[in-house]
């Protein structure tokens, strides 16, 4: 009887924790989306949220731009669609700081319902991020900054390995910057992001820069993707995909080999992988 | 050991094994698509609508490429829609006249769901039995991580039932009477595409019957089918173009783009002009020093 009792406790044990796995899955999401039915409206979709002081915040629909809209100087930015048919949608976000940085992607799928007004609101663009040296001579300090919302604390993540988190603070315009001591590290390879919190909110993770220490020091280039952009205009987008699907399937020459090698997926054709890159660095 | 606690043990261990695949099954499940019917018993010479939709398993898939192969003998393949797909760019459309129907496509940001709708494949019946459609083991999705790494994917084969006067299939599914998404064509040039002429790119989604073709109009000329990218026929002439998007429902949307051609100054009229200017010039040295 107790081993029965016992097997029946452990069973409903994993049948209880089977479901709270779904509970939390749904909780980590960091934006709301309310419906507000008005008859008969309009289809609308609203987006708020942060991103920095006065960037330019652009708006992607099914992979390509559609707005754009500047934050005002705390950070917050709101923009509206309209015209739109009831349907599953793909959309992401992304802001140009003021010093012209860019931030992650922020991509979502969402659904439309007709003649309601969708607002999508908590919204939290990543921060942006730079560093001021790609190399770094081991024992000088390497400037990590960028800009995010007002007043955010930020997480800086730097890895080689093992992972070293350090924190800072946005000024009241939203820069933020990290000196990174560089004499207790090893040589070698190294990258960093960060986050932001502010409140109760926590942005995405920037985009990743990377870094080496070594026993020389060469300054940090103007970041275009690190992928995907075949064309060289320092975007990820339709241009790019047209000369991939152009290609597809198709043996290359020599030179488009060379440059399809270099931004896409080292093969020396073009197939999936070199659009599944393609597809993880868009910017629309 | 007593043969009570043997049998504890096993009937313990068996449970454990159980439970431990159905709580982590959420968690270790591959990527998978299935099929889903409006009916699993339908009659002859009837269109079905066979949905194929996307469980991501958790993950992030940003591209997919994707085999379907069915009985041939009991279906034919009539029409397929990409309406309300969550693939928002393709890199091969499915054929009805293909000997593999294969589809591919892209999902810039990626898609992490259970009911992603990727393509509806509109079957007729044409005689009684059971229906397969099943995955080709070649389908391939590739995660959302910027190294195209391949997702686990688990392909279930999926069956429904022809027989002659079963139940009509009655459509719920009203006309679609909204014209594809609004668009903006580009024009660009690069010398791996077409020799490095002009050419148009474009890109629409429909959210209901889904997008049928595109039409392309130079000038003053007529529509034509076309495919992005787009050669453009008369590269030397400044012209307005008309794109249409088509949905399978036949309402279009169009959107225009002026093109106006720009060549390097050794292309062209401009080297024409200045040899005739030097050959001006030369005349006038010329005769000034005769008269002299």
């Amino acid at each position: 009887m107790k081993k029965i009792f016992l097997i029946l406790t452990i069973s409903l044990v994993f049948v209880f924790l089977s479901g709270f796995n779904e509970v939390v899955a749904s909780a980590t999401s960091n934006f709301s989306i309310s419906i507000v039915s008005e008859t008969p409206v309009e289809t609308t979709v609203i987006f708020r949220g942060k991103a920095q002081s006065r960037s330019y915040v652009t708006l992607l629909k099914d992979a390509q731009i559609v707005a754009v809209t500047q934050a005002d100087p705390n950070a917050n930015f709101e923009i509206s669609l309209t015209g739109l048919s009831a349907g599953i949608y793909s959309f992401g976000l992304w802001a140009d700081d003021t010093a012209g940085r860019r931030t992650s992607t922020y991509f979502f799928n969402i659904s439309i319902t007709e003649g309601v007004t969708t607002i999508i609101s908590g919204i939290f663009l990543s921060p942006t991020i730079a560093i001021d040296q790609a190399e770094v001579r081991q024992g000088d300090i390497l400037n990590i900054l960028g800009q995010s919302a007002p007043s955010a604390q930020v997480s800086v993540f730097i890895n080689s390995g093992e992972e070293i988190v350090k924190t800072t603070g946005a000024d009241n315009d939203g820069a933020w910057l990290y000196k990174f001591d560089t004499t207790s590290v090893d040589l070698g390879d190294y990258s960093t992001r960060v986050r932001a919190s502010k409140e109760s909110e926590i942005s995405d993770f920037s985009p990743t820069a990377s870094f080496k220490v070594s026993k020389k020091s060469v300054k940090s280039k103007k970041k275009c993707p690190a992928k995907g952009d075949l064309n060289n205009d320092c975007k990820v987008n339709l241009f790019d995909f047209s000369i991939a699907a152009y290609w597809w399937k198709k043996s290359l020459p020599k030179k488009i080999k060379k440059r399809v090698d270099r931004k896409l997926y080292r093969d020396g054709k073009i197939n999936l992988r070199d659009f599944s890159v393609m597809a993880y660095y868009w910017t629309g | 050991m007593r043969i009570s606690d043997l049998k504890f043990k096993l009937v313990f261990s068996f449970l454990f094994c159980i439970l431990f695949f159905v709580f982590f099954s959420g968690n270790i499940l591959a990527a998978h698509l299935y099929f889903k019917v409006p009916e699993n018993l339908v009659g002859v010479g009837q269109i079905i609508p066979v949905n194929v939709f996307l469980d991501t398993g958790g993950e992030d898939i940003n591209a997919l490429e994707i085999g379907v192969d069915y009985s041939r003998d009991l279906l034919k393949l009539k029409d397929w829609s990409d309406g309300n797909s969550v693939v928002n760019l393709w890199m091969e459309r499915p054929g009805s006249d293909a000997d593999k129907l294969i589809f591919s496509g892209l999902i810039p940001g990626g898609y992490n769901g259970k009911r992603g709708l990727l393509v509806t494949l509109n079957f007729e019946t044409l005689k009684e039995g059971r229906a397969g459609v099943s995955l080709l083991d070649s389908s391939e999705m590739l995660l959302s991580d910027g190294a195209g790494t391949p997702a686990k994917l688990s392909i279930n084969d999926f069956w429904f039932y022809v027989k002659e006067g079963a139940s009509k299939l009655e459509s719920d599914k009203k006309k679609d009477s909204d014209s594809p998404e609004d668009f903006k064509p580009e024009i660009d040039r690069d010398d791996s595409v077409f020799d490095g002429k002009y050419f148009l790119i474009f890109a629409t989604q429909d959210k209901d019957s889904g997008v049928d073709y595109y039409e392309v109009k130079e000038g003053e000329g007529g529509f034509e089918r076309a495919e992005s990218p787009y050669l453009i026929r008369n590269q030397r002439k400044k012209q307005e173009i008309e794109v249409r998007a088509v949905d399978k429902d036949g309402n279009e949307r169009a959107s225009l783009i002026s093109f106006v051609p720009v060549y390097p100054f050794w292309n062209g009229g401009i080297i024409i002009a200045v040899i005739m200017i030097l050959l001006l010039i030369s005349s006038g040295v010329y005769i000034f020093k005769k008269k002299n």
